[in-house]
């Protein structure tokens, strides 16, 4: 049997390209629905870690699921904001600690949350360097964001216009990085962290320019009643906050009004959520209290069903994979007809010739089921890290 | 049983034909002693080669007795007659019909690799060493078939039919690719070994030039005596 084996193996090694088609063939057949099985599975789990971990979640009415997506994994557009004065409401319940989320910003494609430090807590986010931002317009930076743009405490990160076309609208803000986050292997390693004050600054909602009241501002002010004074463009407005100017900093407008994507309420307790759960159901105003895990277990219902079309549109590939491997081992047989009259003419019995092309069939099947498995390990063993790495780009 | 001094080749009222096509052989009788060095002329589609795969085993008599080195062929299972041809019989080809995708060394041990009869031995490697050397391609062992001339691969072929020590050579036109030098070469490589061996070589062949080298010449259009040939 050794020598069957022998020679079907000297087969496949010499037309090894025809040998190699036919295994990557029969491994992809294998591997590509237990690696969408495992991929889903995985994605599923890592979605639902962070869905269950933030069971509450309050926002505008609108898309639950754009909300989630937003609030806890840092993506898709902004959902519609619901006023700061919500804040206030949670903390007057006394049910939950609120904490304020405004995640609208990006820095050069990251997401710039503007929050508060209770934020850090309830993630259990760690700083691995520097401090927590103490002040309006400091800045604390995930890992892969320090990573990728080999930023470090004193360097400084700069928001992005929301569009190229939006020269009269928000102007850059230049904060500095005061400290860098542990990684977390969540959305938080790709995000910039704000005071939720900061982020309004960026907006626009506060801003800090050269006092008019001094002597050298003179030129600009086109009108002055009393304590308001109209200025004019050539006024300086500061784009970065510094220990320099950060007095002249300040907001106009209604505070309770200013705007959040979302507030996480972190309950006392079950009993604590569920009635603000009922709360919130009773009300008739533009504001929602939705379940993230509930949405998420929604969304992945979809992708189990879009997985199970995709499983089940691959198996028919795969059947026909198996046909043309079969044909393509027929045609072979039937081309090698002279080499198996000949190994039957010098004591080749019919057994042995079945048995030899038979080897080079398992030959085949063995080293594709091998590779299938490894590859499908290597995407159990790798696929979280992957998962994660799409999950906070 | 069979030995060396038992008669090659005994046929007694053969007789066969194939499903597919008019061809009939019956031949009344042959014998062929031991040792004989036989070559066996004829038209094309007269049946010569049809008889050396009737002395091999590969197909039965349908009437009529062949005994081979004293061994009823005719009588033997597919099993005893794939042993019988592996362990008895050395088969040269006139297309040598070497593998490919086997080396020179590969290929001349393949009787011993298809089969389970015999089990590939340390001696066994030092005789296909030894037949390289005797047929001029020891240096070649590890080429593939692809890179030798068609000399090179008949004496391939040859050395794997001798892998076994055959008491019985049956070779089918084993000169028919090769030009007038390896002609000689081939057939005295063969010649020799029945010689020395004491084995016998029944040859089929249509290279008049070469017939003076054999011990008995038969022609097969008279050993036939079907009224219809192929």
């Amino acid at each position: 049997m050794r020598g069957i084996f022998y020679l079907a193996w000297r087969y496949l090694a010499w037309h090894r390209w025809k040998s190699l088609i036919l295994v990557a063939a029969i491994t992809l057949v294998v591997f590509l629905p237990a690696a969408i099985q495992v991929l889903v599975d995985q994605t599923a789990a890592q979605l639902g870690v962070r869905a269950a971990s933030t069971p509450l979640l309050i926002g505008a009415k609108g898309s639950p699921l754009e909300l989630t997506l937003n609030s806890l994994y840092l993506q898709s557009t902004p959902p519609a904001s619901l006023p700061f004065s919500e804040v206030d409401m949670v903390r007057q319940q006394d049910l939950a600690t609120p904490i304020p989320l405004y995640v609208r910003f990006k820095s050069q494609g990251a997401a710039i949350v503007g929050t508060s430090l209770a934020y850090f807590d309830y993630r259990g986010l760690a700083i691995a360097s520097g401090r927590s931002m103490a002040v309006l317009g400091e800045a604390v930076i995930g890992s892969s964001v320090a990573r990728d743009r080999s930023l470090s405490v004193g360097d400084h990160v700069l928001s992005s216009p929301e569009s190229a076309f939006d020269i009269a609208g928000v102007y850059p803000l230049k904060m500095p990085v005061v400290g860098i986050l542990a990684p977390s292997f969540s959305a938080d390693d790709n995000a910039i962290f704000v005071d939720v004050k900061t982020a309004w600054v960026i907006e626009g909602l506060g801003h800090g320019h050269q006092d008019l009241a001094a002597p050298e501002a003179a030129r600009a002010i086109l009108k002055k009643d009393g304590d308001t004074i109209v200025a004019n463009a050539s006024m300086v407005e500061y784009n970065e906050i510094t220990e320099a100017n950060r007095d002249s900093f300040h907001f106009h407008g209604d505070y309770s009004q200013r705007p959040l994507t979302a507030i996480i309420p972190v309950a006392k307790d079950e009993k604590s959520a569920v009635i603000l759960a009922g709360r919130y159901q009773a009300r008739d105003d533009d504001v929602q209290l939705i379940s993230p895990p509930r949405v998420m277990d929604e969304l992945m219902a979809t992708i189990f069903t879009v997985r199970q079309f995709v499983v089940a549109a691959l198996s028919v590939v795969g059947m026909a994979t198996a046909l043309v491997v079969i044909l393509v081992f027929l045609l072979s047989l039937r081309l090698r007809q002279s080499e198996m009259n000949t190994l039957r003419s010098i004591g080749g019995g019919r057994w042995h010739l079945a048995t030899l092309a038979a080897a080079e069939i398992l030959m085949v099947v063995v080293v594709s089921g091998a590779l299938a498995m490894l590859l499908t390990w290597l995407t159990e063993r790798w696929g979280t890290t992957v998962i994660q790495a799409l999950i906070v780009s | 049983m069979s030995d060396l001094a038992a008669p090659l080749v005994v046929a007694d009222k053969l007789g066969f034909a194939y499903d597919t096509d008019s061809f009939e052989l019956n031949l009344p009788g042959l014998s062929i002693a031991s040792r004989e060095t036989v070559a066996i002329v004829g038209p094309s589609g007269c049946g010569k080669t049809t008889l050396l795969h009737l002395i091999a085993g590969i197909l039965k008599p349908q009437s009529g007795r062949l005994r081979v080195l004293g061994s009823d062929v005719g009588a033997m299972s597919d099993d005893q007659a794939r042993d019988f041809r592996l362990q008895k019989i050395g088969m040269v080809f006139q297309s040598f019909e070497l593998l490919d995708y086997l080396s020179v060394l590969d290929n001349i041990l393949l009787p011993v690799r298809i089969g389970s009869a015999i089990t590939l031995s340390s001696s066994i490697r030092q005789r296909a060493s030894e037949l390289a050397k005797q047929m001029g391609i020891a240096d070649k062992l590890s080429r593939p078939i692809t890179r030798l001339s068609q000399g090179e691969r008949q004496r391939v072929a040859v050395a794997r039919a001798l892998l076994l020590r055959p008491p019985l050579l049956l070779a089918d036109e084993p000169t028919g690719n090769l030009d007038p030098n390896n002609k000689g070469r081939v057939l005295s490589l063969l010649l020799d070994y029945a010689g020395q061996e004491g084995a016998g070589l029944i040859t089929v062949t249509h290279d008049s030039t070469l017939l003076d080298r054999f011990s008995r010449v038969l022609d097969f259009t008279t050993l036939n005596q079907a009224e219809t040939t192929a």
